[in-house]
Order: structure tokens, then C-alpha cells, then sequence
């Protein structure tokens, strides 16, 4: 089996100065003025990062069908709540916290009462990395991070997510990442890892997702069903400059073999996804052609 | 040992589903993940994961640990020898 290539490497962009910066700025300046800088960088971003913006300008354009002019400000409107995410994120890791309203809680509720692991699976909508410590879960959360990342933003991350009882785990090619999530899981813990973006296996379900097929990675689905744990998808989205809504499934398998069940849950978990998409279409951040 | 070594061989294709491997095609000393061996990934290593529990009640707690267990079939059975509590 060949691995396979990784469309996006999920990097966070800037130096690790930048990093530094964006942080410190954080701490003393009021978000909208963040948000105002940030915008002033959105016409470089659309002119110098093509690919970013031919890939959302087709998504607007082939699975939302609006007209060209339409899609044209829908990207820059897109690249503009990206941004702002992308500054809510440093806002976290400066400290600053946001008002969040939980949809369908007693979900997280009886999961997090339970004695039982269950698998959390983000997405690469709305804030996707709010999901791992927007509940003050008792139970520690494992969260899957992309280890390619500047070591600025980890560190960061790290003592954000520490505060939060977040533990992250970076996909490692030696398959570390595995033992550690099915030791947590095991131990009654929570895993999070995303479901739009394949890390370390070369095993998709294709699906119809949002009018045509589309790739989505089997891991997060495999680990809940192998370790019989229940799963849920997490869609945290923004509603406004410190607002954010969370939005909770429980992901459903329908039964059957284990590859069947596999497929279930993913065909689930996309199906709530198409959902989220369909009332904050401006939220969608998989800047590559996810249907190539 | 060669018993135990052709038992996890006969597993690991049952439990990965590698219909196109027989136990004779897996060469002892091979690399189970990456290129050079079996080319196993990350789903495949939860699997291996959990046949070390069920089958030889062998809990792997440590990743650096559990990485070095998956090097090859010698090392995972020379393991399983010393571990095992079924």
C-alpha cells in the first residue's frame, strides 16, 4: 500500500516571528482592530495563493451553483471570516475567550458522565480547533494536530489546550499517534481527530457529499468502530466578532460488517457536515479542490 | 517460536484482510510499516493494536514502546513470548 499524498499539509501560514507577534497583538489590541489589519492582507492572499482561491471559487461556483460574480465575492467574503478565525485562534492562545452556545448538549453531557472513551470528529469548518476545549471537559481530550506545524504555533497551542485539559498528539509516520489514541480511548478519554482531511492512510469512503463524490479518511470512523466507542461530529461555527456556536451529532453506523458500519458512520458524519454547510456556506476552509 | 511467528502471520492477514498475501510471502525480519515491508498504515496499526489485546492480552500503553514492538514479525513474536497472558 502506498500512503497517500496529503492534499494540505495543514500549516498554520507566517514565520514563527509573525507568530510571536500576532500573539502579543492579541493580548493588547481589541479584536476588531485585529480583524481590520487582517482584511487589509485578503487581496494579497486571493492575487498570491491561487490554488486557495480557485478551489473555494469552484466550491461557491460547482456545489453551491452561484453565478461567477457571486462566487468572485463569495471567495473574498470566505477569505475574510477565514481570517478572522485564523485571529480568533491567536486571540485563544493570548487568552481571550469567546461566548459559545452548545446545540443538542446533553450529548457531550452523557458522553462526558460516562465511564466510557468516545471519538470527537472536527472538521475544517467554522473554528475546527475550538472544538477540543469548548467544553471543560473532565474527561482529557486527545487531539490529532498536524506535527509539520511551526513550533511557535504548537507551543502556543500546547499551553492553550493544556489549560483546557487537551493533550495534543501529532500524526507521526512511525503510527505513535495510534498507540496513544487507543490507550486514551481505552482509559476512557476523548479522541478528536478531523474527518475532512486524510493524515496518514492511503483508505478513503467515497461519498456523495454536497452534490458530487468526495474523499473522506476512514480513521476516526475505524477507531470509534474497532474500539466500540460511540462517535460524534463537532462543527464549531462563528456568529459573530466573539460568538461562536457548537454544533453536536451523534454519528449513527447503521449496522452491518465492519467495513459496512465504517462506511455508515462516515456517510453520517458527512451528512451532518453537508448540514452545516448548508447554513454557513462562507465557512468552508478546505483550501484545495476536496472533490479533485 | 516458528509456530507463533506463522500463527501472528496467518492473523495479521486475517485481521488487515490482505487476501493477496499468503504467510510464507511475509518475510520475518521485514518492516511491517513504510515502504520497504508490508507497507502497513495507521489504521492498520489500531488493528495490530487490538489483536495484541484480544489474542495475547497484551495491553500497549507506551507509544515509543508500541513502535518498536511493529518493527517486524520476529520482534512482535519475540514479544508476544514474553508478554503474553492468554
Amino acid at each position: 500500500m502506498e500512503a497517500k499524498e496529503v492534499k494540505w499539509q495543514g500549516r498554520t501560514d507566517g514565520t514563527p516571528f509573525m507568530h510571536r507577534a500576532l500573539i502579543a497583538l492579541c493580548k493588547v489590541l481589541p479584536l476588531e482592530i485585529m480583524y481590520f489589519f487582517m482584511a487589509t492582507a485578503i487581496p494579497f492572499y486571493l492575487v498570491f495563493n491561487h490554488k486557495g482561491y480557485i478551489s473555494i471559487y469552484h466550491y461557491f461556483r460547482r456545489r453551491l451553483g452561484r453565478g461567477p460574480i457571486w462566487s468572485f465575492f463569495s471567495v473574498c467574503y470566505n477569505h475574510l471570516v477565514f481570517g478572522s478565525v485564523v485571529i480568533d485562534k491567536f486571540a485563544c492562545y493570548a487568552g481571550k475567550r469567546f461566548k459559545t452556545r452548545i446545540m443538542h448538549k446533553e450529548i457531550i453531557d452523557s458522553l462526558l458522565a460516562s465511564d466510557k472513551g468516545f471519538v470527537m470528529v472536527g472538521s475544517h469548518v467554522g473554528n475546527g480547533e475550538m472544538a477540543g476545549f469548548s467544553f471543560n471537559s473532565p474527561k482529557r481530550v486527545n487531539s490529532l494536530v498536524y506535527a509539520g506545524e511551526a513550533s511557535d504555533v504548537m507551543a502556543s497551542r500546547r499551553d492553550t489546550f493544556a489549560a483546557h485539559n487537551v493533550r495534543m498528539v501529532p500524526v507521526s509516520d512511525d503510527m505513535s499517534h495510534m498507540f496513544t489514541l487507543s490507550s486514551a480511548i481505552r482509559d476512557g478519554e476523548v479522541a478528536c481527530i478531523y474527518g475532512d482531511r486524510v493524515f496518514s492512510s492511503s483508505r478513503n469512503v467515497r461519498l456523495p457529499f454536497m452534490g458530487a463524490d468526495a474523499d473522506f479518511p476512514q480513521g476516526p470512523f475505524a477507531l470509534a468502530a474497532s474500539m466500540g466507542v460511540p462517535a460524534i461530529s463537532v462543527f464549531v461555527m462563528k456568529e459573530g466578532i466573539r460568538k461562536y456556536r457548537i454544533w453536536l451529532y451523534e454519528i449513527s453506523s447503521g449496522g452491518g460488517s465492519r467495513s459496512d458500519v465504517i462506511e455508515g458512520m462516515a456517510d453520517c458524519y458527512a451528512g451532518d457536515l453537508e448540514g452545516v454547510l448548508h447554513k454557513y456556506p462562507s465557512q468552508w476552509f478546505n483550501f484545495y479542490e476536496f472533490w479533485g | 517460536m516458528e509456530e507463533l511467528k506463522n500463527e501472528l502471520k496467518l492473523k495479521i492477514i486475517d485481521v488487515l484482510n490482505l487476501v493477496d498475501l499468503k504467510a510464507e510471502d511475509i518475510v520475518d525480519d521485514a518492516p511491517l510499516f513504510g515502504d520497504l515491508g508490508l507497507g502497513l498504515d495507521s489504521i492498520d496499526a489500531l488493528e495490530l493494536i487490538l489483536l495484541m489485546e484480544k489474542d495475547y492480552g497484551i495491553k500497549l500503553k507506551d507509544a515509543s514502546e508500541g513502535k518498536a514492538i511493529f518493527q517486524s514479525i520476529n520482534v512482535m513474536a519475540d514479544y508476544i513470548m514474553k508478554n503474553r497472558t492468554r
